[in-house]
Parts: structure tokens; C-alpha cells; sequence
């Protein structure tokens, strides 16, 4: 046989050729869609997919595999261009729409689920149902209708924009009617159950369990114009009773080189190619295939006025009726031959043909073509396995996965149920922020907001143009010299309730827990089950058998969790959270008593609250309680109110401080007055670290010789870096100050450093090894990276000489 | 007597929002004034409470679990055995806190640390399945039907008040973000706020 050389002007052209409209098919003529696929202008209609129509404007090969750089065709993904984002789309699976802007992507793996990527576009629906049924072919229309009838709640999805699977282009006939008039009476059916609900544009990309099957909905990205009410996808987390998979089967095609060639396409393809989209997938079509399914293409196609050149049956006894119907429509029949090469760059444009039984001496035969439209069955008699020559043979054209002589000779085309994929699927989550009940009255204040741990805080009130951290020290400095208030809403509240909460509280914080009086409170330290410091704690004894606990914000779920795995369930003793439902505010300084007196009236034979004592009481029905203890170390208290009425009690607080010239003072502030005080917090809860290192007794805790204990630092000479970074910060490491240079673990870290306004010069807390016994030597606080390192004086936790201030309040 | 101070200050604002149709597919109020009390039965007097309960109340029993009860001005019910909570107004919660002494039980008063929304409209249970992973079909999840969700990470309480609407006790701190979900996700059916 005469050899064709390839590169003929009909071969390059070819690209462009073949693929043109026939009669028939369901789209709709009346509604052209004009669309963009490369900055080339093209027209489809309504009901086009953009593969289809692509292909009906002479484009067969619209992209490139991912890993061997091979020509793709209309199964390729694409990047479709809308409101200045790109997304990756499968082409056959985009609907067409006005105004589309498509082109080729490069290096895009088609089965894995990128869209998905973007948990903004993406709404998570929880659906629960008692049969999903996966396809809304023949049989999952069926299976719906039944299911339905029965009473049960019914999903029934469908990949395609159009439900119906094979109706859409199959000639059958169903219960008497044309499978296009039995599929719309179906659906128009089902579409009136209140129980059933349809979802097309919907694929299952996932099974988690037994029951539950991710879908992923498109919503919105086969839209030109985005609604901004709805979503771009939806991920439908369906519970199902049953679970009912209707996709049909696996398409597979027979394995010879080159079989991804474009051009070649399984039966069902080309077969809705040519019936529901009205487009010839090729001018010289060849037939492929081993049992009648390929026949039954035949009168198909020749009632669409598709011509068909060959068909090739590697069957060595075709049946006697396959022969006459090739013969009656005047089609060559090749039996007893298999395809053993495809040839083409870009698309196919010719096959080689060998006869079965591996004669050497037979001559190829080469059949100049453009399309192949194949569909294997597997037989006992087995398809030959492919030959040794050029171009690469794939089991897995899709995937690329290449063939290998022992692997069955067939190969995949067409996968019905994709959960194979890898789907990445960000759970929702809202932002863990919360927003303290003064926020507004804060806001108004001038406050600045930063979110710190789950909280949004006022950590400043700078005046204008101040700096935050310049502000913080002014607040400090009012609170030392006159009066400030602060909102501590924030700190975690936890009540603990029953005949067994003092005796549950004393095995936690020591036996004084259990003989602490009604109207006093008390510190302690929760520690973890090996013994070390969890969190700090303060307790108000409310009523014999009622303690509240507060603590820092950050420790607040912690303590939450530790209490109640600390709680025996035989006990009479309840623990709930009700951090939020209680507002609280810091009322410190010199001026706080006053302010306090002139505030509550009612308060004035209760002035001699002692330190660490409280009163509940009413004013004007606002429900208060008042507590004389401070965090900044010299006259302060902490009142607390029911949530909703914490800014009436802020109002009335300012309002009558305002002659005393009371500042609010942000949470920046307050840890400058912490620290001056040698209080601890959150920040000095560090592992290894005990109740007594801390300083404060606790039963759980003995206490052993290289223990960790809290001490406080204070800067003794300037380092030789600029003023800024010579500065003492959080995190930096402790050496010996015998002038070793620094290096290795060191033998502490500073927990909690400022500028002191009071005192003019750093301070800060850290948690040294046997750091009491050190107390007035010198060490050396290092930076990260060796810098800047800062000889520093240890001292007691406390900064402050507080006592007058003390006495005076 | 004193306003309680919403926790959605600043956010609810009412009118109609989202899709344009002739009836709002959901509806959203806040319920301003409420009492929350959570219960706890000690085992060993759980029995006797739950039958002086009772007849306080002039019920016939106690909610069984994931139920409630109607009662006049609020509602009883029970999330699992011991533990009940009432919603409603102040006047039965006062009742119920002074009849358990603390020997049989503890009271907890936590209305000022939630916000109450009501949610309506025939999309109500479906804007709640965009969060829920509860089955809210009518036979799984009927009317005066109580449990324990979550949207997002947010905590909540979920109870079915009647055929059309849900009631839903989100903690205060979380209310604004937990607003800003519901209020994106209603626009696609078009939302009123009452």
C-alpha cells in the first residue's frame, strides 16, 4: 500500500477542519451564543456545552497532558476567564453562555479538583435524605420515581446541566414512548414531589463513611454574571439512609499507539456529540469495536448524515448480521483486524489496521480518517495487545498511565463516578472572634481594637496623633497617679456550684479554698496532671456552696476543660462557663476609693471592704459585684455586672469620675501595671514551671531543688545597640553574667517585659532556675541571634514599692 | 427597668435585604428580653426534684432529653438527663431558681450571656442546613425538638418553637460574627429583619 506522507496542506489545515453542525440534536437555534476561545470570535447556541461548540467551529484540540505534553481534546481542561478570575473547567462539562472567555490552560491535572481551592466562593449545605441516587439516566429516573412513591425523601443528582444521561441521545424507546418524551415526562414527574430534589450541575467527588457523600454543586460558574447572593459552588455533605449509584458503566477502548490521540472517542461521546449537540466529530469516520454496540452506532449515525468510512472488528467470526448491515449501507467491514497505531500530531488523521493471528507477512493497511469512534467489550475472546512501534500506548489516556504488557488489553476511557480524585475540601469555619458586650461604649471612647488570642480588645486610647504604645504609657502613669478604668469583660468566668464545691475546689487549690469565708476571694494555681502550672486563678466565694472562678482570657478554656475532666461524675457539683454572660471592669489608682464612694451610695457602711473581699448588691436595679483587689498592685477593684448592662455601669463609672479626672486605660496598660507589680499571667504559665515557682502555695506542687522560679529583672547598664533594640522583650533568653559568651539553652527566658513609665527604665518578669536564690546578681538577657544582650539586675517579681499607695487606698 | 444592651448593636438593622420577592424567605428578629437558666438534678435527688418540678409547673413530666416542654411564658427543656435549661420569660425562671434548694441541684442564670434569634420563613430550616449538620427535616427534628449545634465553630442551641420557626441561643461574644453568616447566607433567599 502506498504510504501517505502526513504533512499534507489538508493534514495541517486539519486542525480546523472536520466538526461541522448537522440537522437535529437539542440545542436551541434561536438563541446564538457568541463566545472567545483564545481571543478567537466563535458562535454556538444555547445548550452547547463549550466543548461542543468548540468543536463545531473546527477546534478538536484545546489543550496539552499535564505530564507528557500530549495533545488534548475536548475532555481538556480550559481556563475560563469571569469577573477577572481564571478557573479551571473541563471543557465538555462548561455550559456555553454569552459572552464566554475561554483558553487553553497548560500543565492542568484534569482529575484533580483545584476549584475547590477557594473556601470563599464555596457554601457547605448539610443534606439528609433516604436515597441518593447518583445519575439521572433511564435507570436513576426509575429508581427515583419508585423511591419517591414509597414515601421516601428522595436527592437524585445529575453531573450534566440536563439531567437524563443516555436519553439525551439514545434512540430507544421506554414504556412506550421516545426516550426524549419518556425522559420529560420523568422529570417534569419528579419535579412535582415535594419529597424529591433535583440537583443538576452536580458531581459526588467524595464518600466519607457509609452514609455520607460530598457533592459538589455548580451554582453559579457557568454564569457569565456572578449574583453576589450566591454562591459559586456549593458542597452538598449528604447523609443518606441508601445510596444508589446509576452512572452506568465504565467506558473502555482497546489499547494500541497513540490511543490518545484527539479525534478518537468512545461511543457515548460521539454519540451525543452527534445527537443532542448536533456536531459531526468527524468527515471520515472509522468504526471500532467487538461486539454489536459498535453496530448499533451505525443507522445513528447514517439517520444524522454522518459519513462513515470503515468499520474495523477484531473479531476473527463476525456474526452474519453485522456483515449485512455494513454491506446494506455500503460500509467496508475489516474483520478479524485490530487497530495496532493511530498517526497524527494534532489530531488523527489516519489509522493502521493489522490482521489478526501476528502473520509477519501481512502488510499493514493504512485507513486515512479523522475521527475514531471505538468501543471495546470485554470477551473471553481477548483484543490483541498492542505491537511494538512508535508513539506511546496509555491504559489510562486520562490519567497518562502508560500501558505495560502485563495489564489487560484494554484501556480506560471514561470514568462514571469520579470519587477517585483528590478533593481537598476546607472545613467552614467562622473566625473565632469575640466581641466583649462594651464594645460600642469603647469604640466611642476612641479606643484602638486588636484581636488578641479569640478576643477583640481595646488595648489603647491614644489622643490624636499619639502613638499606641506612647498612649499605654500614659494610661499606666494616670493609674499610678490618679485613677483609670478598664474593661476586663474578657476574662474567663466559670461557676462552680454544689454541696461538693469547696471539698472539689480544695483537692485543686489547697485546703483554703474550702475554708475561704463567703465575700472573700483567693488566688491559686490550677496545675496539670504531672504538676506543673496551668493557669492562675482567682476565686469568689459567692455562697457556701457557690464559688465563681476567674482568669486570664486565654487560660479561660483550659481551666474549663481541666475542671470538668477533674470533676467526679458522682458528685453534687455543676461547672459552667459564664464568661459571657457577666461584663466586668478594672477600676484602679490613688482616686479609685472616691470615684467607688461617690458611685454607689448604697456602698457607704460597706467601706470597709477588706482587701481580697467582695459585696454583692443592687443599685437601682443594676446587679453588682464589687471587689477590692487590683491587678495593678496599689487601690483597685473589679466590679462585675449582668453582660447586657456593663455599659450602664461603665456611663455611671466615667460620669462620676470625670471630676477626678478618670482615663479609660486599654489592656497595653494594664500589663504595664501587671508587670510593675510582679503579677503573673498567662505569659508566665510555661511548662516545667510549678505553683510554688510561681510563688503562690499550692498542695499539688512540692517543690524541688533546680526549681523554676519567677523573679523580676531590671536593665543595669545601656547596651552598646541604638536605644530601640536594646530594649528587654519577651522571649529572650537567660545567661550566667561571668562574661561566657552566650550560647546553648541558657538558664531562663523573659516572660514578660516594658518601659516602666513610673520608673523610667525597662522592667520584666522571667522564669529562671533557682532564680530566688540569685536575687541581686547580675545575668545576661540575650536577643534572638545573639543580640542585643543586656546585663540585667534580678530582683523580686515585684517593681513597685507599693505599700503607701496601698495604705493610702 | 433597666434596657439590656443588644449584643448586635451596630448590626441589625431592620428592613429587607437580599433577593427581591414578594415574601422574604426567611426572617430574623432578636429577642431582646429573655431569661436563660441552665439546671443540673443531682442523681440522688433527681427523682424527687423531677416530680416536685412538675407539679410546680403543672406539667405532667419533665421534657425527656433533645425535648421541651411549653409552659405559660416559656419553655422547658432537656438536653440530656439531668441537665435541663428554661428559656422564656423572667417571671417562671424565678420560680424555678427558688424551688431547687442547693442540696438538690444548681441554678445557673445565663440570659445575659446569649443572644436569642428567631428565625422564620418558609427557608428557614434551609438557610440552617447551609451551617447544621442536624437532620432538620420535619420528622427528625419536630416542633419543640432541642439540641446542641454548631455553625462554623460557633456553639449554639438550637430549638424548633413551632412549624415555621426556630429559635436559636448563640453565646453573646460570638452573636456579631454569627449574625454576619446568617444575614450572608439568607440574602439568597431575601431575609427580613423584624
Amino acid at each position: 500500500m502506498a504510504r501517505i506522507w502526513p504533512f499534507t496542506l489538508r493534514h495541517i489545515t486539519g486542525r480546523r477542519a472536520a466538526g461541522q453542525r448537522i440537522g437535529g440534536g437539542m440545542i436551541d437555534r434561536e438563541r446564538p451564543l457568541a463566545f472567545l476561545f483564545g481571543g478567537e470570535q466563535m458562535q454556538g447556541y444555547a445548550g452547547d456545552t463549550l466543548a461542543s461548540a468548540l468543536l463545531a467551529n473546527g477546534h478538536l484540540t484545546l489543550g496539552r497532558s499535564a505530564v507528557y505534553r500530549r495533545p488534548r481534546g475536548l475532555d481538556a481542561t480550559v481556563l475560563i476567564e469571569r469577573n477577572g478570575k481564571v478557573t479551571p473547567v473541563r471543557a465538555s462539562e462548561q455550559e456555553l453562555y454569552d459572552g464566554l472567555v475561554a483558553r487553553r490552560a497548560v500543565s492542568i491535572f484534569p482529575w484533580i479538583k483545584t476549584a475547590i481551592a477557594d473556601p470563599g466562593e464555596v457554601e457547605h449545605v448539610h443534606d439528609h435524605t433516604d436515597v441518593l441516587i447518583i445519575g439521572s439516566g433511564p435507570k436513576g429516573l426509575r429508581r427515583a420515581v419508585l423511591a419517591a412513591e414509597s414515601g421516601a425523601d428522595v436527592i437524585l443528582i445529575e453531573r450534566d446541566f440536563e439531567p437524563g444521561g443516555r436519553l439525551l441521545y439514545e434512540a430507544g424507546s421506554y414504556s412506550g414512548l421516545e426516550a426524549a418524551d419518556w425522559r420529560a415526562q420523568m422529570i417534569t414527574h419528579l419535579k412535582a414531589q415535594p419529597n424529591v430534589r433535583l440537583y443538576p450541575r452536580t458531581t459526588a467527588i467524595a464518600e466519607d463513611g457509609r452514609t455520607s457523600v460530598l457533592l459538589e454543586e455548580r451554582v453559579q460558574d457557568y454564569l457569565r454574571e456572578i449574583d453576589p447572593v450566591l454562591p459559586v459552588r456549593r458542597l452538598r455533605h449528604v447523609q443518606a439512609a441508601k445510596t444508589e449509584l446509576e452512572t452506568g458503566q465504565e467506558e473502555i477502548g482497546f489499547v494500541f499507539q497513540n490511543n490518545d490521540v484527539p479525534g478518537i472517542f468512545d461511543a457515548r461521546t460521539a454519540l451525543s456529540l452527534v445527537r443532542r449537540y448536533a456536531v459531526q466529530p468527524g468527515d471520515r469516520i472509522v468504526l471500532y469495536g467487538n461486539d454489536e454496540t459498535i453496530y448499533a452506532v451505525v443507522p445513528l449515525l447514517i439517520k444524522a448524515g454522518v459519513p462513515i468510512t470503515a468499520i474495523v472488528d477484531p473479531r476473527t467470526m463476525v456474526p452474519a448480521r453485522c456483515h449485512q448491515l455494513a454491506r446494506s449501507a455500503g460500509i467496508p467491514l475489516y474483520p478479524g483486524h485490530c487497530i495496532v497505531a493511530a498517526r497524527g500530531r494534532h489530531r488523527l488523521n489516519r489509522l493502521i489496521l493489522r490482521k489478526t493471528g501476528d502473520d509477519p507477512l501481512q502488510r499493514d493497511i493504512h485507513l486515512d480518517c479523522d475521527a475514531l469512534i471505538q468501543s471495546a467489550a470485554i470477551t473471553e475472546e481477548q483484543p490483541p495487545v498492542p505491537a511494538k512501534g512508535r508513539g506511546k500506548c496509555f491504559a489510562d489516556p486520562e490519567k497518562e498511565t502508560l500501558w505495560a504488557p502485563d495489564s489487560p488489553a484494554y484501556s480506560l476511557l471514561g470514568r462514571p463516578y469520579p470519587l477517585d480524585g483528590e478533593v481537598i475540601v476546607p472545613a467552614e469555619k467562622l473566625p473565632a472572634l469575640r466581641i466583649g458586650p462594651l464594645k460600642s461604649a469603647l469604640e466611642r471612647a476612641g479606643a484602638v481594637f486588636r484581636t488578641q488570642g479569640d478576643w477583640q480588645l481595646a488595648t489603647a486610647f491614644p489622643a490624636a496623633d499619639e502613638e499606641e504604645g506612647i498612649a499605654a504609657e500614659r494610661e499606666a502613669l494616670a493609674v499610678r497617679n490618679v485613677a483609670g478604668l478598664g474593661d476586663i469583660s474578657h476574662l474567663g468566668k466559670i461557676d462552680v456550684q454544689g454541696p461538693d464545691a469547696a471539698a472539689f475546689l480544695a483537692r485543686l487549690f489547697g485546703e483554703g479554698w474550702a475554708k475561704l469565708p463567703v465575700g472573700r476571694l483567693r488566688h491559686g494555681i490550677l496545675s496539670r496532671e504531672e504538676g506543673q502550672a496551668l493557669a492562675g486563678v482567682l476565686g469568689w466565694r459567692l455562697a457556701p456552696h457557690h464559688y465563681c472562678l476567674t482568669t486570664a482570657a486565654p487560660s479561660q478554656a483550659a481551666v474549663l476543660l481541666r475542671l470538668k475532666e477533674m470533676k467526679p461524675e458522682e458528685e453534687k457539683l455543676a461547672v459552667t462557663d459564664i464568661t459571657d454572660g457577666w461584663g466586668a471592669l478594672a477600676l484602679d489608682g490613688p482616686a479609685a476609693p472616691a470615684i467607688l464612694a461617690e458611685s454607689f451610695p448604697v456602698l457607704a457602711q460597706e467601706s470597709s471592704l477588706p482587701a481580697m473581699g467582695f459585696v454583692t448588691f443592687e443599685q437601682d436595679e443594676l446587679p453588682l459585684r464589687l471587689a477590692r483587689l487590683s491587678l495593678s498592685g496599689g487601690a483597685g477593684y473589679e466590679i462585675m455586672t449582668p453582660a447586657g448592662y456593663t455599659d450602664i455601669l461603665w456611663n455611671l463609672l466615667r460620669e462620676k469620675g470625670k471630676s477626678r479626672s478618670l482615663i479609660p486605660v486599654g489592656t497595653l496598660a494594664r500589663n504595664i501595671l501587671r508587670i510593675e507589680a510582679g503579677h503573673i499571667g498567662p505569659a508566665e504559665m510555661h511548662a516545667g514551671v510549678t505553683a510554688a515557682g510561681l510563688g503562690v502555695g499550692s498542695t499539688t506542687s512540692p517543690g524541688h531543688k533546680k526549681e523554676v522560679q519567677l523573679v523580676g529583672l531590671k536593665p543595669v547598664s545601656g547596651a552598646e545597640d541604638d536605644k530601640d533594640t536594646a530594649r528587654l522583650r519577651a522571649g529572650m533568653t537567660l545567661y550566667e553574667g561571668d562574661g561566657t559568651p552566650p550560647g546553648g539553652p541558657g538558664i531562663g527566658t523573659v516572660t514578660s517585659a516594658c518601659h516602666s513609665p513610673t520608673l523610667g527604665h525597662d522592667i520584666a518578669l522571667a522564669l529562671l532556675t533557682e532564680g530566688r536564690a540569685r536575687t541581686g546578681t547580675l545575668i545576661r538577657a540575650v536577643g534572638e541571634g545573639g543580640k542585643p544582650v543586656i546585663d540585667v539586675k534580678i530582683g523580686p517579681p515585684r517593681h513597685l514599692d507599693l505599700q503607701k499607695e496601698r495604705a493610702d487606698a | 427597668m433597666l434596657e439590656r444592651n443588644s449584643a448586635l448593636k451596630g448590626q441589625r438593622i431592620h428592613g429587607r435585604f437580599g433577593k427581591a420577592s414578594e415574601q422574604p424567605g426567611v426572617t430574623i428578629e432578636e429577642i431582646r428580653e429573655f431569661s436563660y437558666l441552665e439546671l443540673t438534678l443531682w442523681e440522688s435527688e433527681a427523682a424527687s426534684l423531677r416530680s416536685k418540678l412538675a407539679e410546680l409547673l403543672a406539667i405532667q413530666s419533665l421534657p425527656a432529653p433533645e425535648q421541651s416542654s411549653l409552659l405559660p411564658g416559656g419553655r422547658l427543656f432537656s438536653l440530656k438527663a439531668g441537665h435541663l435549661g428554661y428559656l422564656g420569660e423572667a417571671g417562671p425562671a424565678d420560680i424555678l431558681a427558688a424551688a431547687i434548694a442547693p442540696e438538690e441541684g444548681s441554678v445557673v442564670p445565663l440570659g445575659h450571656g446569649y443572644c436569642c434569634l428567631r428565625l422564620g420563613g418558609p427557608k428557614a430550616a434551609n438557610l440552617l442546613r447551609r451551617g447544621i449538620r442536624l437532620d432538620l427535616r420535619d420528622r427528625a427534628f419536630p416542633v419543640h425538638h432541642v439540641a446542641r449545634a454548631d455553625i462554623g465553630g460557633i456553639g449554639l442551641l438550637l430549638l424548633r418553637r413551632d412549624g415555621g420557626h426556630f429559635d436559636l441561643l448563640v453565646p453573646r461574644s460570638q452573636a456579631v460574627e454569627l449574625w454576619r453568616w446568617l444575614t450572608r447566607r439568607a440574602a439568597q433567599f431575601g431575609y427580613q429583619v423584624l
